[in-house]
């Protein structure tokens, strides 16, 4: 039997060394990809850890700051800004995924339902433009249309109401942050939809007609049962993405010191505080708890996806 | 009669939403060509309510592109990180994409698994910054471009398309003796180009696009500013358009208000990706990940 197991082994280790050679260019190629993901990928989430837990000082650097232990987390788990900041970034994301969600679905309905190839065509590509657009762009845009002095505001003064400052006025803030997201992101949110529409076998569609089924008994039995798949891994997606979800880019663009107290989320706060005022050891602990309870959300919702809708991420 | 009806009807209410949608989609980009196109005389006088001007000029553009070199500087620097950062993002993705495809290359689970980590946990700004700094990037080019060598999730896209090139094609080349990296580049690189096209166009657009990590790593280094980081700062820093204005307005007569400044900057930093989109918009489906969605 060991005679069996180890001329197996020898077998097995005669293939690898064979199959090592097979593949020995691009084990050569993968040096520079694989450096780039130790050095700037895995490295940092090792100082992460290692910053989290010292007091950062410049004369000390990373390595020679004082270990202070759990001190930096106690510190902000006491903390009444940050309580503030995680329960802005918990909003955030909620609002976009609840708002965001849906819109992409619908649009992707009526544009498979459309009876003009052509004009379905011509929708596509003018909708799905703005998500090429910077936040930067966006910005422009936003500025010029809702500035006290924009189109908007012009409308408003044309139809006799009062101008009013939607940039300056928190109450706006949200609204303008999410619409805007919608705006750029919808017409792009409906590709993957449409992907799996065209999977859909169109006989089912000529059947339904012909047993007179409508367009809304359509949609209900045949197009959403079709792309139920895919929208369970948007959601998983999605559901995965909940604190990294809420945009950092583009609040840094919209946000401004009136509207802190609803705008400033992890993202803003580590780079404005942490990075901005040297705070590193309190920043990396801030990305740390982030990124760690992220990783938990994905894994928990990939499991779910599986368990339940048959979906994974990998 | 019944049935057509709603037919009908629901054809009628489709037409009428994405129609809707379609103007919302493109009207702040007219508005936007409209003022960056209108000289000051004639902004006053109408007011801000007009789509586009009487009397088109290009002064705006005249003075953001020759009065000034800040902006053709920061154009030629959107131009240089785009070819160099895509060029060198797509050869490293693609080289990882394909031999976590490669079900019999000794390591493929290591190379996976290290690609999964960086998607499932970040090392965060600061310690990223830290990084940056240690390695002397700062204020240079490469930080620009080195810290998103890889994008792992184009990776998994890859592996999707690499993994689904049908056996047979590669084993006819196995007869006739190609070694791996010939196979790599005569068969599967030209089977590849949607995806090629799309995931570039995708990685192009992103570095085209991309402020914020000039903004952290190059704080000091304004002539490699990208264009987007000066539109940014021009944007956020309300009496920048006035002082830029004030700046440049003694030699020309006719001056242009900063609104339609600023959107002159907002078309120039627009314009080269309306360029590119027709072309590849055919492929976007090609790189749009699906996951592993089970039978």
């Amino acid at each position: 039997m060991g005679n069996v197991k180890n001329a197996a082994v020898a077998v097995k280790k005669k293939n690898f060394v064979k199959r090592v050679q097979k593949y020995w260019v691009f084990y050569i190629l993968a040096i520079v990809p694989v450096a780039y993901l130790l050095v700037f990928r895995f490295w940092p989430i090792l100082l992460q850890i290692v910053l989290s837990l010292k007091e950062y000082s410049i004369k000390g650097g990373i390595w020679k700051s004082e270990f202070v232990g759990l001190e930096n987390f106690k510190t902000l788990f006491l903390d009444d800004d940050f309580h503030q900041i995680f329960f802005n970034t918990l909003r955030i994301s909620i609002l976009r995924l609840v708002c965001g969600f849906f819109p992409p679905i619908i649009l992707a309905i009526m544009l498979f339902d459309m009876s003009s190839n052509k004009f379905r065509r011509i929708s596509q590509s003018i909708l799905y433009i703005p998500h090429f657009f910077s936040w930067v762009i966006v910005y422009g845009i936003v500025q010029i249309l809702f500035q006290s002095t924009g189109y908007i505001n012009y409308i408003l003064e044309a139809l006799g109401f009062e101008s009013v400052d939607f940039l300056m006025k928190s109450q706006y803030f949200l609204p303008i942050l999410i619409g805007s997201g919608i705006w750029k992101g919808m017409g792009w949110g409906t590709i993957i939809y449409l992907a799996a529409l065209t999977g859909i076998n169109t006989e089912l569609f000529e059947a339904a007609k012909l047993d007179g089924a409508g367009p809304l008994q359509r949609i209900r039995y045949i197009t959403l049962p079709g792309i139920t798949g895919v929208i369970m891994f948007v959601l998983i997606m999605d559901l995965g993405k909940l604190l990294s979800a809420a945009g950092t880019e583009q609040i840094l663009l919209f946000y401004n010191p009136t509207n802190y107290t609803i705008s400033d989320v992890i993202g803003t706060w580590v780079y404005r505080q942490g990075l901005g005022k040297m705070q590193y050891s309190l920043g990396a602990a801030v990305s740390f708890f982030e990124s760690t309870i992220g990783l938990i959300l994905v894994l928990l919702s990939n499991w779910l996806g599986k368990k339940f809708a048959g979906v994974g991420v990998w | 009669m019944k049935r057509i009806s709603s037919e009908k009807t629901y054809q009628v209410f489709i037409y009428l939403v994405v129609g809707l949608l379609v103007v919302i989609s493109v009207f702040p980009l007219v508005y936007v060509l409209g003022l960056s196109l209108t000289s000051e005389t004639e902004f006053l006088k109408r007011g801000n309510l007009m789509i586009f001007p009487y009397e088109p000029t290009l002064t705006g553009y005249r003075r953001v592109l020759f009065a000034t070199d800040t902006y053709v500087k920061g154009l030629g620097v959107s131009v240089a990180r785009v070819i160099v950062g895509t060029v060198t993002k797509m050869i490293c993705t693609m080289i990882l994409g394909y031999m976590v495809s490669k079900k019999d290359l000794p390591g493929n689970k290591v190379l996976m698994g290290m690609v999964l980590v960086t998607i499932l946990y970040g090392g965060g700004t600061i310690p990223t910054f830290l990084t940056v700094s240690g390695l002397g990037l700062l204020n240079t080019f490469w930080a620009m471009i080195l810290p998103g060598l890889v994008d792992s999730w184009s990776v998994l896209v890859f592996k999707q398309f690499f993994g689904n090139i049908p056996k047979d094609v590669l084993e006819s080349a196995e007869i006739d003796g190609s070694s791996e990296l010939q196979k790599f580049i005569r068969i599967v690189l030209p089977m590849s180009k949607p995806v090629l096209a799309s995931l570039g166009l995708f990685a192009a657009v992103g570095h085209w696009n991309s402020w914020f990590d000039a903004a952290i790593y190059l704080s000091s280094k304004h002539e490699l500013f990208p264009l987007q980081l000066i539109l940014r700062n021009l944007l956020t820093s309300a009496n920048l358009g006035a002082e830029l204005a004030a700046d440049l307005v003694g030699n020309l007569e006719e001056t242009q208000t900063s609104t339609s400044l600023r959107m002159v900057v907002v078309v120039v930093g627009t314009v080269p990706i309306l360029c590119v989109y027709p072309f590849l918009q055919k492929y976007f489906t090609a790189g749009v990940y699906t996951g592993a969605v089970k039978e």
